[in-house]
C-alpha cells in the first residue's frame, strides 16, 4: 500500500507536543509510543516516521540528547545511513550498541562465532544467559531492544575474499572489528573495490589503535607492513583484552563513523591514533604515504 | 669516526618494565657502522614478533631500514585483537 507522506505529516503535526527545553532552545518532541502508533496506523516503517518527523522539525524523544551535537538534518542523515560491522566481539559489540543509540538506520553485522565463557570479560553482548548462542543473532536482539527503528541484517559466517564484497555491498562504510590481522587485509581490499571508507580498530592488552582508510589510501600496509612480510616474520599480537580497551577504541571508531557520515571533523586518514590506557597516553602518529 | 647514537623508546605493552613515574623506558645504544633497525632491536633484546609500528624520528619505517645517523626510534606493539 502506497502511503502519501503528507497524510503522515498531518498526523505528526496533529499529535505533536510543544516542549520548552530552556529559554533559548525549544523544539517539538515525539515519543516512541507515538511513533509506533503512527507506524502501525499507516503500515509504515518507524524509521521513515522518524525521518518525516525530523524533516518537519519534530524531534523523536530518543534523539533529544543527540540534539545540539547532532542537528535534525544530521540525524536524518544518520537514519538514512547503512554501515557494516565486521566482527561482533569486544569491539563489534560496543560499536553496535553505540550505532543503535545514535540512530544509524541500517546495520549489517557479520560474525560466524558463538559466545563462550572467555568472552564474558569484555564482550558487552555476551552474558551468562546467551553462552553458545550466535553472536550476530544476539546482536540483532540487543539492537532491537535499544532502537527498534534500526534495521539489522545479520550474517552468521566468517568473511573471506569470496563472500565479503557481496555482503557489505551498499554500505556507506565498513567498520573493522575483526580479531586477526590477515582478515583485515581481506576486508580492506573489498572496501577499496567497493570504494567505501573503512574504519580500522584493533586492541591488545591496555593498548588500542584507530585509523580511517579511504579507498585510495595505502591503509593497513602503513600500519602493519605487507601481509606477506608480516606472516614471514611471524609477528603476532598477544590477544589479551581486558574490557576497558575495546570499549574505548569502539567509541573512537564510532566517532570516526559520525565524522565520515556527517562530514564533521577530520578523519584519521594516514594517521594512527594509539592509546595506552595504563599510562594515559594518547598519540596521533602520522603515517607516510 | 662518527658514532651513531640510537635511543629506543618502547610504547604500550612492549615496555613491561617502564615506570609511569620516570617516564617511558629508553634504551640507548651506540654503533660505529650503519646498522639495520632489526639488528638494533635484536641487540636490545626486544622481541621482534610483538613489534608493530616503528617510528624513526617521527616517521614510520620498517625493520630492514639501514640507520646511518643518530636517531630516536619509538616502537609500538602489534595490535590485532578485536
Amino acid at each position: 500500500m502506497k502511503i502519501n507522506s503528507k497524510v503522515i505529516i498531518d498526523e505528526l503535526n496533529r499529535i505533536k507536543e510543544k516542549i520548552t527545553v530552556d529559554k533559548k532552545q525549544e523544539y517539538l518532541l515525539l515519543s516512541i509510543k507515538e511513533i509506533k502508533q503512527i507506524a502501525k496506523k499507516f503500515h509504515y516503517p518507524s524509521k521513515e516516521i522518524e525521518i518525516l518527523a525530523l524533516d518537519e522539525g519534530i524531534l523523536p524523544s530518543r534523539y533529544q540528547k543527540n540534539y545540539s551535537s547532532i542537528s535534525l538534518s544530521e540525524q536524518i542523515k544518520l537514519l538514512r545511513s547503512k554501515v557494516a560491522v565486521i566482527g561482533c566481539g569486544g569491539l563489534g559489540g560496543n560499536i553496535l550498541e553505540l550505532l543503535a543509540r545514535l540512530g544509524v538506520g541500517e546495520i549489517i553485522v557479520i560474525d560466524g562465532d558463538k559466545f563462550n565463557e572467555s568472552n564474558l570479560n569484555r564482550q558487552i553482548l555476551c552474558t551468562e544467559e546467551n553462552l553458545k548462542k550466535s553472536k550476530v543473532k544476539e546482536a540483532a536482539v540487543r539492537v532491537r531492544k535499544i532502537n527498534s527503528s534500526v534495521k539489522v541484517k545479520t550474517h552468521t559466517l566468517f568473511i573471506n575474499s569470496k563472500n565479503i564484497q557481496e555482503i557489505i555491498q551498499g554500505a556507506d562504510l565498513a567498520i573493522d572489528a575483526l580479531d586477526n590481522i590477515s582478515t583485515r587485509f581481506v576486508l580492506e581490499k573489498a572496501c577499496q573495490e567497493l570504494e567505501i571508507p573503512l574504519v580500522h580498530g584493533a586492541v591488545d592488552g591496555f593498548n588500542g589503535q584507530v585509523s580511517t582508510i579511504f579507498p585510495q589510501d595505502q591503509g593497513l600496509e602503513l600500519i602493519y607492513g605487507s601481509l606477506k612480510k608480516l606472516n614471514r616474520q611471524k609477528r603476532i599480537s598477544r590477544l589479551s583484552v581486558p574490557a576497558v580497551t575495546p570499549a574505548l577504541i569502539a567509541s573512537f571508531q564510532v566517532q570516526e563513523v559520525i565524522n565520515i557520515l556527517l562530514q564533521k571533523g577530520k578523519p584519521l586518514r594516514n594517521e594512527l591514533l594509539f592509546i595506552d590506557l595504563e599510562d594515559h597516553d594518547i598519540e596521533i602518529l602520522k603515517l607516510d604515504k | 669516526m662518527k658514532i651513531i647514537k640510537i635511543e629506543l623508546i618502547v610504547a604500550g605493552f612492549l615496555g613491561n618494565s617502564k615506570s609511569t613515574k620516570n617516564g617511558p623506558e629508553i634504551i640507548k645504544r651506540e654503533y660505529i657502522n650503519p646498522i639495520t633497525v632489526r639488528e638494533v632491536l635484536t641487540d636490545a633484546k626486544i622481541k621482534l614478533r610483538f613489534i608493530g609500528l616503528i617510528m624513526l624520528n617521527g616517521k614510520n619505517t620498517n625493520q630492514d631500514f639501514l640507520i646511518n645517523h643518530s636517531c630516536r626510534i619509538k616502537l609500538y606493539p602489534l595490535l590485532g585483537g578485536g
